[in-house]
């Protein structure tokens, strides 16, 4: 495949994390998670955008990336 | 399944305009600006903000300083309510606790006044009392000999206060200044940043690392530690245990370069322009090297090297939030698009976005340009005798002083949330690569900072 080609290719995807069930971008959570973050950085600051952790691979990625597991959130009541 | 979506909770797709009043970057623009503009109006209505912007006077005696707290008691107490008040807001509209703010807060300003009252004693410097070491050790012997309930740490946000005071800082810096050194900054930093991240990622793949982890260390050496490895983490898809390991690497060499590079640039005589540049240069998180600039600052206001405390400032700045911090959504979106077209076999897709630039932009420095701006165009007509003697005292003082309680405060929270047993197990080769970038980093800054612009940054002022 050309360098194009596997550009096009990532871009196909069923859905984008950001609207996942398997996805968990609360900044508390980042926090958290990942031990010390807070000692010189934030998970509520704005070079996080939007990432988090995908539950189902173990990967921490963009709330717009996405895969074949797409499982799409419901929508929030209320 | 439903067909309705929600975005992810904090998602960029799901925050957009909502940003600007859910990033803690955004609200360090918003109070950094509104103080900025409010002292500015009062110094053009003839009355300052100096009033507000107390803080301990030189002292001799322990009595003088009693005399001092007595005397501005309610000076004191107006500055705590409306610093308290309105982090306060902004930790709620961020999604902090409040609750759990509030206390944290209280006791970082206790210790933030004790740290000031220190660093304001006349025998301050012969002890070696620099506040923002003292705040710093103060905090880790209180964190990991005291200890202190975690919840507090909801009140030691090292990143929010620090961004305010960044933004503070720009109401100080000539925005003709940015002008004119930026380009040198950025290039110095640029030619570092490279270099830096090249030889943590390539001794990484060289010991066997995975070439995402090798990527999220060498982005948090390269260009602005914590937060460069955990944006790039997440541009590259990395494992959710590479970060940690990024971040203890960060913030354990951050912590020994808060008193190395003060220390050795002090031994060498650096001028205060020259070892600001070089902090800026090889330092890793913006925190750990306001740390370390304000020190090496107080030599300067000591008389012990040459330069002005504002000129180790300024230059670290420069380099690190003009030169090194603004290219983070740049190096996510290359190594992103590597990591999807190169390093990407199909476990997950999404591609890469030229989006990236603005979304991980640290806002803060938006804040930084409008009120370095917003001052410069202000007194663009005054003299710099008139700077010197109305300006300096009625507006630029006070702003200074309140930019030092923000930073005060992040210093102590550095200490106050580094419980070193908290930290993830780095691991030998993990180290190895990353100690080789601190290596190449601080020689290269040097080089840089000392024999190739060294003139041009000793000699930077207003």
């Amino acid at each position: 495949m050309t360098f194009w080609q596997r550009f096009a290719a990532a871009r196909a995807v069923p859905g984008r994390c950001g609207a996942c069930v398997h996805f968990d971008n609360e900044a508390a959570t980042l926090e958290a998670s990942f031990a010390a973050m807070v000692t010189m950085g934030s998970g509520f600051a704005s070079v996080r955008a939007g990432d988090g952790i995908c539950t189902l691979r173990g990967v921490y990625l963009s709330d717009r990336a996405g895969c074949a597991s797409f499982d799409r959130r419901p929508a929030e009541q209320g | 399944m439903s067909s309705q979506t929600t975005a992810a909770p904090g998602s960029t797709a799901g925050l957009g305009w909502t940003e600007l009043w859910r990033k803690e970057d955004w609200w360090a623009v918003w109070i950094g600006l509104a103080t900025a503009l409010i002292a500015y109006a009062l110094f053009a209505s003839g009355s300052s903000i100096a009033w507000l912007a107390v803080s301990p006077a030189k002292w001799s005696a322990f009595s003088q300083l009693v005399a001092h707290f007595q005397t501005n008691a309610i000076r004191y107490l107006a500055q705590f309510a409306i610093l308290l008040g309105l982090f306060s807001i902004a930790a709620s509209a961020i999604g902090y606790s409040v609750k759990q703010f509030v206390p944290g807060f209280v006791l970082v300003y206790v210790l933030s006044v004790i740290v000031f009252a220190a660093g304001a004693w006349d025998k301050a410097l012969y002890y070696g009392i620099e506040p923002p070491l003292i705040a710093l050790l103060g905090g880790l012997l209180i964190a990991n000999l005291i200890g202190l309930p975690r919840w507090l740490d909801a009140g030691f946000r090292v990143e929010f206060y620090i961004k305010t005071g960044i933004v503070l800082l720009g109401a100080t810096l000539p925005f003709t200044l940015i002008i004119w050194a930026g380009p040198v900054a950025i290039f110095q930093a640029s030619i570092v940043s490279v270099v830096t991240f090249v030889t943590i990622f390539f001794t990484g793949r060289y010991l066997g690392l995975d070439r995402r982890l090798a990527a999220v260390l060498g982005a948090g050496g390269a260009v602005c530690g914590v937060s460069a490895a955990i944006a790039i983490a997440g541009a590259v898809r990395a494992r959710k245990e590479y970060p940690p390991i990024a971040i203890t690497l960060v913030v354990l060499w951050a912590i020994v370069m808060i008193f190395a590079l003060p220390l050795v640039s002090r031994a060498l005589s650096l001028p205060a322009g020259v070892g600001g540049a070089w902090i800026g240069t090889s330092e890793f998180a913006d925190a750990a090297g306001f740390a370390a600039a304000q020190t090496y600052g107080g030599f300067a206001a000591a008389g012990t090297i040459a330069g002005t405390p504002d000129q180790a400032v300024w230059t670290y700045t420069l380099i690190k939030v003009v030169g090194r911090d603004v290219w983070i959504g740049v190096w996510a979106l290359i190594l992103s698009i590597i990591a999807v077209t190169r390093w990407e076999v199909a476990e997950t897709g999404g591609g890469a976005d030229i989006g990236e630039i603005w979304w991980r932009f640290p806002k803060f420095v938006v804040g930084f340009l409008l009120a370095s701006l917003l001052i410069t165009f202000a007194t663009r007509n005054v003299s710099f005798a008139d700077y010197n003697t109305v300006v300096r005292p009625g507006l630029v003082l006070p702003i200074t002083t309140l930019r030092t309680w923000a930073f005060t405060f992040s210093f102590l929270s550095i200490g106050l949330t580094t419980r070193f047993r908290d930290f993830a197990p780095a691991g030998g080769k993990p180290f190895i690569a990353f100690t080789a970038g601190v290596v190449v980093n601080v020689v290269l800054g040097f080089v840089l900072s000392v024999l190739v612009f060294g003139d041009y940054w000793a000699n930077l002022s207003r």
